[in-house]
């Protein structure tokens, strides 16, 4: 059985973390995972990179003696979003990689984490035009079908989607 | 470590709805936001179009959005209308009537078209909005703003009455209802709501005071009315003119103790026109809106043309616990008679506001009320207002100071301590170290940089020794000097501003008088202090005056020790 105290990670690549478990209770996948199947050697956290999970754990371990109520919501508009100035490193970095640090964040069912990388990504789309946006994030790889040209500048059609 | 950083990014069109979902709700406004997300990619459309938490506020801003029509509106509340409680309408009439939305070839010049009617986007069609709030019937706030409307043609537009009526029998559950919405706005009802050509001699340009009677009721959980620039012609206002002391019964009847805020604002272009009620004309109306309208808490004072001791005193008689925000502004022209309260008014009214956390004079004219504001009352204000965090007694007209406020001394408001923001202009009898002395004693309070001080204080005064008084000691007292130089002293803003106006600037001396106070506070201070002056021409009989300013925005603590200091450490 392994250790209570510590929890260890190991990403799609098979790199291992091995950090106190509280560090991650704000995870409900974590948490879940420890009722379930805590007697297990270490938990897999697949879709992420070695470089992602460090920047999350390091967010785990800036938070970790937070006395906030955890946020049920990240959207929960009645929960206005103030900055800490601890989490600066996450503001400043590119924008795929905040992608990731989305992705993971969600993975790992951290609503503050979540909400904080969604308010990055907010500030950063917003009044940007579709072109813009696409080319923040990753626009080699967008699939041409996925992109609606002709619907630029369009008005609100019938079925609430854009059309020309 | 970097090297892995860029394995396998996940694609824009690939973040679960739920995070997408998530990252919407955070831009304001959502709806401008939302219509250009959805052409990143369909998966995006997908989500910004089927999730009804997102549209629960709309902002429809037609600025420099061609496609922002009415119709398109129309369309958009027919799919999401049921979920939609915020509706804010910004509209410029020019932007309708620019040809297209490219600035790279037309640049950002205006275009306005008239006589292509096909081109404007508001049309006020009676038709259309009766369908369009008829998909609001959730609809709890409204609020429509307007610029340039005077270019609509009259066919298209929609009368105040009408609107009232259909939005009175669509949406019900409307809470707040703002039409205009800016002070300084002028034109909006004035054109918008004018039902025939300007030429006709007796136009209605807001909603009549029997159309008012009648719809406010319907809005059963109506709490904030907010008008602007409605009324009738003064030479013709009998029966359809709303500012009446008629309307104070009207308020009290139909929305009593649940109206929270009534703002009305004249609109300024007309200075013909009547804005503000009487009180004096039917005391028994004055009467029964103080005693039922006990659930305020946002008052303007503008709206009253005639404020006496007695009409102040009969207002403190009710208790107003939820009263937050009181403002006081009284508006040069148009008006008949004036204020004419003095302390003991003043006292009563503030001694019925418990609660009061904003207290706001705009003067600009009437000198027999400026003489209200004195030692005494201010030594009363920790007694009646101990919650005070806003206290702004300002002239808002820089050409033609108003009389002095005769306040000598800050002491008592040393005595208020969640006061923030404190604004005053006009005490040439205040000295320099009064102030200074003031904002040492905020060492007991403001303290953090959430509960940082605001401080804004001009000397209108235009005679020695009282001319730019507080500028002069700031360049020469060491006092000064010491404060500004204290480590515990966190600044977010230290700055002074001279303003000559109509030619004072090319006074023989003046130049020199002014040059010594700003090379002195730039040689003493450097970059701490941001010096800025400005010179304006002078209209007609306006007078040649200098004005200075000094705005300072601080709080104490240690500068580096807590993060909260590294964090205000560039301000230092």
């Amino acid at each position: 059985m392994s250790d209570p105290a510590n929890i260890t990670l190991v990403t799609m690549d098979g790199t291992t973390f091995t950090v106190p478990s509280a560090y991650l209770h704000r995870s409900k996948l974590v948490q879940d995972w420890l009722r379930s199947e805590g007697d297990k050697q270490a938990m897999e956290v697949k879709h992420v990179t070695p470089f992602v999970l460090q920047g999350v754990l390091n967010f785990c371990e800036i938070h970790a003696e937070d006395t906030s109520e955890p946020l049920a919501d990240p959207a929960d508009p009645t929960k206005p979003f103030e900055a800490d100035p601890r989490d600066d490193a996450f503001r400043g970095m590119p924008d795929d990689q905040l992608l990731q640090f989305t992705m993971a964040a969600d993975i790992l069912q951290i609503p503050e984490l979540v909400r904080l990388t969604a308010q990055e990504m907010a500030s950063r789309i917003d009044g940007k035009s579709p072109d813009q946006i696409r080319a923040m994030f990753n626009p080699d790889d967008l699939a041409e079908e996925d992109v609606d040209s002709d619907n630029e500048m369009g008005e609100v059609g019938e079925e609430g989607a854009i059309s020309k | 470590m970097d090297s892995e950083a860029n394995i396998k990014s996940p694609l824009v069109h690939s973040l679960p709805p739920e995070i997408l979902t998530s990252v919407f709700s955070h831009l304001i406004p959502p709806v401008d936001s939302l219509i250009c997300l959805s052409l990143v990619c369909r998966h995006w459309a997908n989500v910004a179009l089927s999730t009804p938490d997102l549209w629960h506020t709309i902002h429809w801003d037609t600025t420099n959005n061609p496609r922002r029509s009415e119709s398109a509106l129309h369309k958009l509340t027919k799919i999401h209308g049921l979920n939609v409680a915020d509706l804010h309408i910004l509209f410029d009439a020019l932007d309708g009537l620019q040809p297209e939305h490219d600035h790279s070839s037309r640049g950002h010049f205006k275009i306005p078209l008239p006589n292509h009617l096909e081109s404007i986007l508001f049309r006020w069609e009676t038709q259309t909005w009766q369908d369009l709030l008829s998909h609001l019937p959730h609809l709890t706030s409204l609020v429509i703003t307007l610029t340039n409307t005077s270019r609509i043609p009259s066919q298209h537009r929609l009368p105040a009455n009408h609107l009232l009526h259909l939005l009175s029998l669509a949406c019900p559950a409307l809470e707040s209802l703002s039409l205009g919405d800016d002070i300084f706005q002028a034109e909006f009802l004035t054109h918008t709501f004018l039902p025939a050509p300007s030429t006709q001699p007796t136009p209605v340009r807001g909603p009549t005071l029997p159309l008012l009677e009648l719809v406010l009721p319907r809005f059963n959980r109506l709490t904030q009315l907010r008008l602007c620039g409605t009324d009738t012609l003064a030479e013709n206002g009998h029966t359809c003119c709303v500012y009446q002391p008629r309307l104070l019964s009207v308020l009290a009847r139909t929305l009593g103790p649940r109206l929270k805020e009534f703002a009305s604002y004249p609109a300024l272009r007309l200075g013909h026109v009547t804005h503000a009620i009487e009180i004096e004309k039917d005391e028994g109306a004055w009467r029964e809106f103080c005693e039922v309208c006990t659930g305020l808490e946002t008052w303007h004072f503008g709206i009253c043309e005639t404020l006496t001791n007695a009409a102040l005193v009969e207002w403190g008689r009710i208790k107003r616990e939820k009263l937050r925000r009181l403002v006081f502004l009284r508006k040069d022209g148009g008006g008949r008679g004036g204020w004419r309260f003095e302390s003991e008014g003043f006292e009563a009214c503030l001694r019925g506001c418990p609660g009061l956390k904003e207290l706001e004079v705009w003067m600009s004219t009437g000198t027999e009320w400026h003489a209200t504001f004195n030692d005494p009352l201010f030594s009363t204000l920790p007694h009646f207002l101990p919650n005070l965090t806003t206290l702004i007694l300002w002239d808002y007209r820089a050409v033609t100071p108003v009389s002095p406020l005769p306040i000598t001394t800050l002491t008592p408001l040393t005595h208020l301590p969640h006061l923030h923001t404190l604004a005053l202009s006009s005490c040439p009898l205040l000295l320099s170290a009064s102030i200074l002395s003031f904002l040492r004693s905020r060492h007991a309070y403001n303290t953090t940089s959430s509960t940082a001080f605001r401080l804004q204080f001009r000397d209108t005064a235009q005679h020695d020794p009282h001319r730019l008084q507080t500028l002069r000691s700031l360049a020469v007292d060491p006092a000064w000097k010491e404060w500004v130089q204290d480590p515990m002293v966190n600044f977010f803003e230290m700055a002074v501003e001279i303003d000559f106006r109509a030619g004072m600037y090319a006074r023989e001396g003046a130049m020199g008088e002014m040059d010594v106070i700003v090379k002195e506070i730039r040689r003493t201070y450097g970059r701490i202090i941001d010096v800025r002056q400005k010179i304006r021409g002078g209209r007609g009989s306006e007078p040649e005056v200098v004005t200075g300013k000094l705005e300072v925005e601080f709080f104490y603590g240690m500068a580096g020790g807590e993060d909260e200091d590294e964090e205000e450490g560039d301000y230092c």
